[in-house]
């Protein structure tokens, strides 16, 4: 082997690692996102690691609400003012593929991330 | 200089290794329409954004046409008119709810609407309460399927003593069959549609070899599902159960699904039921025909068609299927069992 081998070798390396951390960077597991949207409009985007209650609406003339609460990696929508109130008696979800739907006020609370194990869920 | 082609050549060969082929795409949205949502994920090589605005357009066609509470609609003309001729023509796609509900002996049946709209008016109320039973009676008359008369030759439909069709059981498969058509026109690679809870997966998936289907748990567990389906090409699955839409007076459940001999919500011991088709239409009238029937009469009826599955499930959490889909079902809440 000549001095030229081993340069190739060496480069051939780091670049292979360079490589694989990048595209596991880009394609690993990072924490799931909940998704809040509104008329198939995202107005907010929050962790679904981090337990927070975020309030949706309450901004028009008809007040219309949603009170979405994420707590222990779960999501639901524990308070509203529609009329027919199947967001609030939606289960809880947590996982990357399920959605909460109020079709009254048009909102949309999803789960995305990559680690999916579900491709949709019917109902 | 050898050595530099070599380096070059060799970095060629890791990047394409590493995948920068022309890559699929992927474009998703949700809509709001037919009373319901519509959420749209497709793959496709070339402009899957296009392709889903030619979904969009076709939904909202549908959607327009088949409305029964806009007055411009065609359904509502022909609610009003009483028959095709006066509608404006005759319909390729109610007939053939027609002669799907003749299947089901009309246990799917597509003049329920005058009960059913009791029932859902009483649902959406301040305080729900249980209709009067000479409320439930009148209405049920309204919905004999010998108002309804279909001339077979002429295609013409004529409605009697104020017969009203609703196509909200059957007009999100018939939606769902007309997607997979524009999908299979325009090449697209796979996607998911979920209309409102009925779920079309075409294609085949992009990072495994199967698709994951999961069925809404009917009563509250941890994970929102009881069960997944693992399936390998394009299907539809559509389940009707009694958990979505309700109302309870004196711990009794009073659920949407309402059974076309009583007026009342079906009540033969199955909480959901789930049909897995090509053909979503069919789906989508045989889960609501299936669920009042009842799990010995339903399996019976699932079972003489080879285009459909079906899985159960009754009050006490048994599941139950056809043996097409036995393999293919995985129950991820212990509480439910398979049989």
């Amino acid at each position: 082997m000549k001095k030229w081998d081993y340069i190739i070798f060496v480069f051939i390396a780091v670049l292979s690692v360079a490589c694989f951390v990048f595209v596991q960077s880009y394609t690993s597991e990072r924490g799931s996102v909940v998704v809040i949207e509104l008329n198939g409009q995202i107005v907010k985007q929050l962790s679904l690691n981090e337990d927070t209650s975020y309030v949706v609406g309450l901004m028009n003339e008809t007040e219309d609400y949603n009170e979405i609460v994420i707590k222990d990696g779960y999501v639901r929508v524990i308070e509203s003012n529609c009329r027919d109130q199947i967001c609030v008696n939606t289960p809880a979800i947590s996982q990357v593929g399920q959605s909460i739907i109020c079709l009254p006020h048009r909102l949309v609370v999803r789960i995305d991330g990559y680690n999916q194990k579900i491709d949709g869920v019917s109902r | 200089m050898k050595r530099i082609i070599t380096l070059v050549a060799l970095i060629g060969i890791m990047f394409s290794v590493t995948g920068c082929a022309k890559a699929t795409e992927v474009y998703s949205g949700t809509i709001f329409t037919m009373d319901t949502y519509v959420t749209m994920k497709i793959y496709s090589k070339d402009k899957p954004e296009e392709i889903y605005n030619k979904c969009v357009e076709k939904i909202n066609e549908l959607a327009e046409r088949y409305d029964v509470f806009s007055e411009d609609s065609y359904l509502n003309k022909l609610n009003t008119t009483g028959s095709t001729e006066k509608a404006g023509g005759i319909d390729s796609v109610i007939i053939n709810v027609l002669k799907l509900a003749k299947t089901t002996d009309y246990n799917f049946n597509p003049a329920i609407f005058p009960a059913s709209q009791i029932w859902e008016q009483e649902r959406v109320s301040e305080e729900p309460k249980v209709p009067e039973k000479a409320v439930i009676a009148a209405a049920l008359k309204k919905t004999s399927m010998n108002n309804v008369q279909y001339n077979e030759s002429t295609s013409e439909i004529i409605l009697k003593d104020g017969a009203k069709i609703d196509l909200g059981g059957a007009v999100k498969g018939y939606a769902t069959d007309e997607i997979n058509k524009i999908l299979e026109q325009s090449n697209a690679e796979s996607a998911v549609i979920d209309l409102g809870g009925n779920v079309l997966v075409y294609g085949k998936p992009v990072q495994s070899n199967n698709w994951t289907i999961a069925i809404r748990a009917p009563r509250d567990n941890s994970l929102g599902y009881f069960a997944t389906l693992s399936l390998a090409q394009t299907c539809s699955v559509v389940t009707s159960g009694d958990y979505e839409r309700y109302f309870e007076v004196d711990g009794v459940r009073y659920h949407h699904i309402i059974d076309p001999t009583t007026g009342y919500p079906s009540d033969t011991g199955l909480i959901s039921v789930t049909i897995i088709s090509k053909n979503s239409l069919k789906a989508d009238v045989y889960s609501t025909a299936v669920f009042v029937m009842g799990l010995e009469k339903g399996m019976a009826f699932v079972k003489n068609d080879n285009e459909v599955e079906a899985v159960f499930v009754t009050t006490d959490k048994k599941v139950y299927t056809t043996d097409g889909i036995k393999d293919k079902i995985f129950i991820e809440d212990k509480d439910y069992t398979l049989q």
